[in-house]
């Protein structure tokens, strides 16, 4: 089973993650997850994070970083900890941009943020806008550089839940479900920055029968997003006064859905301005959570 | 620590500093405080403005009741509420009662 470490390299934006792994499997675990963001050892300039994984019995994983974190238990649990690790390492090694718990993917010269809390759909429905030919930009974790409000690409392989089946009632139960890896072409995944060009938050409803997109006002998607920072923390108003900015420039929607496909297919209508179907675009939502 | 006065028409509400960023008569207010952002919907964001630590929340009912062609006492009870609301999320403070300040 151990046949020495080998190390992979994950980039963002000139700052590196090194990897070390002690298995074949555990290698192919690794770059199933972080693909796209594989950089040639030569390139190791800056390695701001390295992270440890050894595989201590079949299937069972341990994982430690050079800060003393430590974590152990299946392939999807620490797996699950080292991408919030690296996250947050980027996170610290780019103060400047504004990070958002979310997904995006670009086409025709634009990109749509999806965001929202655990079982929103965010991954799903960015695997849905890559069958329909759009690319991938960011999933779980999104960097907006607040200068021209442009995504930088960090492309982790989005990894999602199955759907709910049909009698699913439990909540928790879902989202304790295994997520499966997203296969992801590299000519499938965006290597530039990409301006917003809409922002969506997903909202599952189980027992909808049609998807529906609400436009938001300025002052509720503000809201909503300041709650899906990654690592908020110190400068904060900096970047509430940031994330106004954005939601005064880009169109916000809420979108009600049940079935991923068919709301990603009239999403993508909708935002191309090729409505069709009965995906319903209602008026402005004034009436914010909150007050009166 | 003293304990809060009640909330009655006559007591006095003022906006707390904080971060204010509106649009559309709606309002988003920053407490950096409490690193927390509470959204106002546009009648929320009226009576906000009218905290200005000099009006009563009965003067305040008022100004509204006056505004839209209703009744005062039926404002008071919902600019009461609406206030209660901001307090509760460090929005504004209660600074004295103006029964009080008149038996002073």
């Amino acid at each position: 089973m151990t046949n020495g470490h080998r190390r992979l390299l994950a980039g963002f934006d000139g700052r590196h993650i090194e990897v070390q792994v002690d298995t074949d499997w555990l290698e192919a675990e690794c770059r199933a997850r972080l693909t796209h963001l594989l950089v040639p050892q030569e390139d190791a300039t800056r390695i701001i994070l390295r992270l440890v994984l050894h595989e201590f019995a079949t299937g069972c994983v341990e994982l430690n970083d050079w800060a003393g974190r430590n974590a152990t238990g299946s392939i999807e649990y620490v797996m699950h900890h080292a991408s919030k690790w690296i996250t947050s390492a980027f996170v610290s090694a780019h103060p400047g941009l504004v990070w958002l718990h979310a997904a995006a993917a670009t086409r025709d010269g634009f990109a749509i943020l999806l965001t929202g809390g655990a079982g929103a759909g965010k991954s799903t429905l960015v695997a849905r806008l890559l069958e329909r030919n759009w690319r991938l930009l960011a999933d779980d974790a999104v960097p907006l550089h607040p200068e021209g409000w442009t995504v930088h690409p960090l492309p982790f392989t989005p990894e999602m839940r199955r759907p709910a089946e049909h009698d699913e009632r439990d909540a928790q139960a879902f989202l304790e479900r295994r997520k499966e890896i997203v296969r992801v072409a590299p000519d499938e995944v965006a290597r530039e920055p990409v301006p917003v060009g809409a922002i969506v938050f997903p909202e599952y409803e189980r027992d909808l029968a049609d998807a529906s997109l609400t436009p938001l006002t300025v002052v509720s998607a503000a809201q909503m997003l300041a709650a899906h920072e990654v690592c908020p923390g110190k400068d904060r108003l900096r970047r509430m006064r940031d994330i106004f900015m954005l939601v005064r420039r880009v169109p916000c929607y809420r979108l009600s859905y049940h079935d991923s496909t068919t709301a990603a297919a009239q999403l993508v209508a909708c935002l191309l301005g090729l409505t069709t179907g009965p995906l319903r675009c209602r008026g402005p939502k004034t009436a914010v959570e909150g007050l009166l | 620590m003293r304990p809060e006065p009640p909330i009655d028409g006559t007591s006095v509400p003022r906006r707390v500093c904080v971060e204010e960023f509106a649009q559309d008569g709606e309002c988003l207010l920053y407490s950096a405080v409490r690193d927390e952002a509470s959204a106002l919907n546009r009648t929320a964001t009226e009576i906000w403005q009218l905290c200005d630590g000099l009006q009563s929340i009965g003067a305040i009912a008022g100004v509204l009741a006056t505004r839209y062609g209703v009744g005062e006492e039926l404002m008071l009870d919902d600019v009461a509420s609406a206030l209660k609301a901001l307090h509760a999320r460090g929005l504004i403070e209660f600074i004295r009662s103006t029964a009080t300040a008149a038996t002073r």
